[in-house]
């Protein structure tokens, strides 16, 4: 049985849920001052500084400003930022827009939101936009209408052009302000951590969207390609996606049980075309934690401060990653709220109040993680969560048995991703129900789950949930709860 | 009531206000212009081989220059970096409108662009109600900041000038520092000015379904390490009782790291503490004394010079009276 692999999706509700300004401003009291907060690694935790030659591979250094080390302000807050997204069914704040056809690299091209024109001798085909378009962010000149994590952590949409839509619509200032997290250099370690690369441009486990598989995309159609070997065509068959899975999320656990899998030694991972090498990292060390660090709120409305304080400490199961080597199990972190200092903007007060303790009640609404009724009871509108993602983070982030799960790539070998799938084999595994010619529609789940299934002795990772459902420890993964 | 004859009665008093502030966090301050730097950066070794060059770019790369001015030393140039009065300034003005205009006012007191003679009218009105309400709080801002509002009838003039002024000096820096890029020192030597340790960091935005560096999305930036300090010098003419409130508030809120200088709040930069605080007054002796006068204690130390001396009494506030002050503001 093969090992899950080490990254997962959560998919998009059927629309995003954005309100106005004035609709966000109205939910309570409105909060500024700052949680002083601290960030605990539950697995070697390491940010990019620098890199430098190291034997046959590379040393990277932990990122520091003027010679100390710290987790920076930015990956703190694109750590939150993505979570809020997921769990509010905000808008995809990051996508790189194209990923255009490319000449023995994409067979398929595709854009983020929009749809893509693929031309090519005997075959046109338009791709249908990866994300739905009403997750991209958008400024309108009528309701100005954002989502959930744009309103705490600020946006900036770029103008479409022939727009009229005003400056203030198209950039909001961030109501939520991350300092960087210090790290005591005590608590580094840069000895005993690696993670496996390949010698050159590309970096080992690094993304390759691709539309011409269902990895990254929900099945869509099953072509005929032909393939050129040796000299002979070889019609072969090619499982166009349509639409990315979700968002993505790498599951914890812990890279001693993970990292050796991909050392040549163990004959697990073949590298044919460029040799291994290891990437000594420099890392926060487990069970250690950074010097406070503060999160300041800038009149945020106490439901949404209450979501945030639920996204820092998201119960006993869900905990965050962040930082280098997820898919290796480095950067499994847990904030804790060391203390709470913070004022209610009272409009009726000519002076802001001076910050006052407010630790109790913040860790009062961390202990509400995720129950509906005590939500509902102290006052928060539910509705604001998106409760399937929440089920489905759960499952990815949830530190649930995570010591007795290892996550790898599946390899780059036979019955893995290097096996192609011939007309001949396609058509006798299949049966007779799918011949493999003209498109294949396999729109309905169940279709593609089926063809998935039907070729698994064949090529494992052809459908990326069946994959996953067919991995070692998924029923583990199946149970956890948020 | 607000009225912009503030020296109808000329300068009665002077209150000097010396802060110095350490930063807390980093500092980003630039001045609109792009220095360039040259990249042999190896591959996978993420910002290694990074060479500034203390010139406009050309085809090299490109980062936001961190602000810096020119001064003559011994027959010749030398550059050195600043904090601009004026964004100390703005930030202290932005402040008080956000937190002490009522909200009902806030977003009516930006003045539209020139061109649009229709909309000035609007806002020339707004403006003059916002100054004869006294709930709205816009008077505190316009007496002290100044208002430029040209109603074209000199009688109905509501511009003033200001009653605040600030200095800066240069970052205190004795040591010469190159620019620490991702953790290292560039090893070319020392760029541009040297009174203040400076940094280049990253950020990468990572795209939501990938997690691979959003394309198109890496950029560099330019800031002032953590620990640099300069000195703020502050006058305030014929100081009212709101005023002191104000310094008062100030004080707490930069303290507190809710007013912060510079860009880049979002991501922690230009929270500050205030060091070696000092306040000092001269008033003309024969004008009525204010009832917050009681606050402050008559200095008579001989040391205390200024070109005030012997003209004026002087007064000292202790810093820690100035909390006593925020009810002025009421």
């Amino acid at each position: 049985m093969h090992n899950p692999n080490p990254f997962d999706f959560v998919p998009f509700a059927d629309r995003p849920l954005l309100k106005t300004e004035d609709e966000f401003n109205s939910m309570g009291d409105l909060f500024s001052g700052y949680l002083e907060v601290k960030m605990k690694a539950l697995t070697p935790v390491h940010v990019v500084g620098y890199q430098e030659p190291d034997g046959n591979g590379r040393k990277s250094h932990i990122y520091r400003q003027n010679d100390q080390a710290y987790i920076p302000a930015a990956s703190i807050r694109g750590c939150l930022r993505a979570f809020i997204e997921t769990l509010t069914a905000g808008w995809v704040s990051q996508a790189t827009p194209e990923y255009g056809k490319s000449y023995k690299k994409r067979h398929v091209g595709f854009s983020t939101f929009e749809w893509f024109q693929n031309k090519s001798r005997n075959h046109q085909y338009q791709a249908k936009p990866a994300v739905d378009p009403a997750y991209q962010p958008k400024a309108s000149t009528d309701d100005v209408v954002t989502d959930i994590a744009s309103y705490l952590f600020g946006i900036v949409i770029e103008k479409e052009k022939g727009s009229d839509v005003s400056h203030d619509a198209l950039a909001r200032k961030s109501k939520v302000w991350i300092e960087d997290a210090k790290i005591e250099s005590e608590h580094l370690d840069d000895k005993n951590y690696w993670l496996p690369d390949i010698a050159g441009d590309a970096i080992m486990g690094g993304a390759k969207p691709s539309a011409s598989n269902w990895w990254y995309m929900q099945p869509n159609q099953v072509w005929q390609r032909n393939v050129s070997v040796s000299g002979r065509i070889m019609p072969m068959a090619e499982f166009i996606g349509e639409r990315y899975w979700g968002r993505k999320f790498y599951y914890h656990q812990n890279p001693d049980n993970c990292v050796p899998f991909y050392d040549p030694q163990n004959h697990n991972w073949e590298y044919p075309k460029h040799p291994f090498c290891k990437v000594k990292l420099e890392c926060l060390m487990p069970n250690t934690s950074t010097d406070n660090f503060r999160i300041y709120v800038n009149r945020i409305p106490r439901q949404l401060l209450v979501l945030l304080v639920l996204s820092l400490a998201p119960g006993n199961n869900i905990r965050h990653k962040l930082g280098y080597g997820k898919a290796y199990g480095y950067g499994s972190i847990e904030f804790s709220i060391e203390a709470a200092h913070l004022r209610v903007e009272d409009t009726s007060q000519r002076i802001p109040a001076s910050l006052k303790d407010m630790l109790e009640e913040s860790l009062s609404w961390s202990k509400m993680a995720w129950n509906r009724e005590r939500l509902q009871a102290a006052g928060f509108d539910v509705s604001l969560i998106d409760w399937s993602a929440l089920d489905k983070l759960a499952k990815i982030i949830g530190l649930e048995n995570y010591e007795k799960l290892t996550f790898t790539y599946p390899p780059f070998k036979s019955g893995y991703f290097a096996r192609g799938i011939s007309q001949d084999v396609f058509n006798k595994a299949v049966g007779p129900k799918f011949k493999l010619g003209n498109p294949i529609s396999t729109t309905s789940p169940e279709v593609a789950r089926n063809l998935a299934a039907e070729l698994f002795a064949i090529k494992k990772p052809i459908h990326f949930q069946v994959y996953q459902e067919n991995a070692q420890g998924w029923v583990i993964i199946k149970n956890r709860k948020p | 009531m607000y009225s912009n004859q503030i020296y109808a009665s000329g300068i009665q008093s002077v209150l000097k206000v010396h802060w110095k502030l350490r930063c807390e966090t980093p500092l980003a301050i630039r001045n609109g212009l792009s220095i360039g730097y040259q990249d042999s950066d190896q591959r996978k070794s993420r910002g290694m081989g990074l060479r500034f060059k203390w010139q406009p770019p050309s085809d090299d790369r490109e980062v936001s220059s961190l602000h810096y001015g020119y001064k003559v030393v011994d027959d010749k140039v030398e550059s050195y970096h600043f904090v601009p009065p004026s964004s100390i300034r703005g930030s202290l003005r932005s402040w008080v409108i956000n937190h002490l205009v009522h909200p009902s006012y806030r977003d009516e007191i930006t003045p539209p662009e020139k061109k649009e003679e229709a909309r000035t009218k609007e806002y020339q009105a707004k403006i003059q109600k916002a100054l004869t309400d006294p709930k709205s709080g816009y008077s505190l801002v316009a007496s002290l900041f100044g208002q430029a509002l040209d109603t074209r009838n000199e009688g109905e003039s509501l511009s003033n000038a200001g009653r605040l002024q600030i200095d800066t000096t240069s970052f205190s820096q004795a040591k010469a520092m190159p620019i620490a890029i991702n953790g290292t020192l560039e090893d070319d030597g020392i760029t541009g000015p040297i009174n203040a340790s400076r940094q280049m960091t990253v950020r990468n935005p990572v795209d939501r379904m990938t997690h691979a560096s959003k394309e198109g999305g890496l950029h560099h930036f330019l800031e002032f390490c953590q620990g640099e300090t300069f000195e703020v010098h502050m006058t305030l003419l014929n100081p009212q009782g709101s005023d002191m409130g104000l310094l008062s508030l100030w004080r707490r809120e930069i303290e507190d790291g809710l007013l912060r200088f510079g860009a880049l709040s979002s991501i922690g930069r230009g929270r500050v503490s205030i060091h070696e605080p000092g306040y000092r007054l001269w008033r003309n002796p024969f004008v009525k004394e204010p009832e917050w006068l009681k606050h402050f204690e008559p200095n008579n130390d001989e040391s205390f010079t200024d070109a005030l001396a012997g003209l004026w009494t002087a007064y000292i506030l202790p810093a820690t009276s100035l909390d006593q002050l925020i009810s002025y503001l009421q």
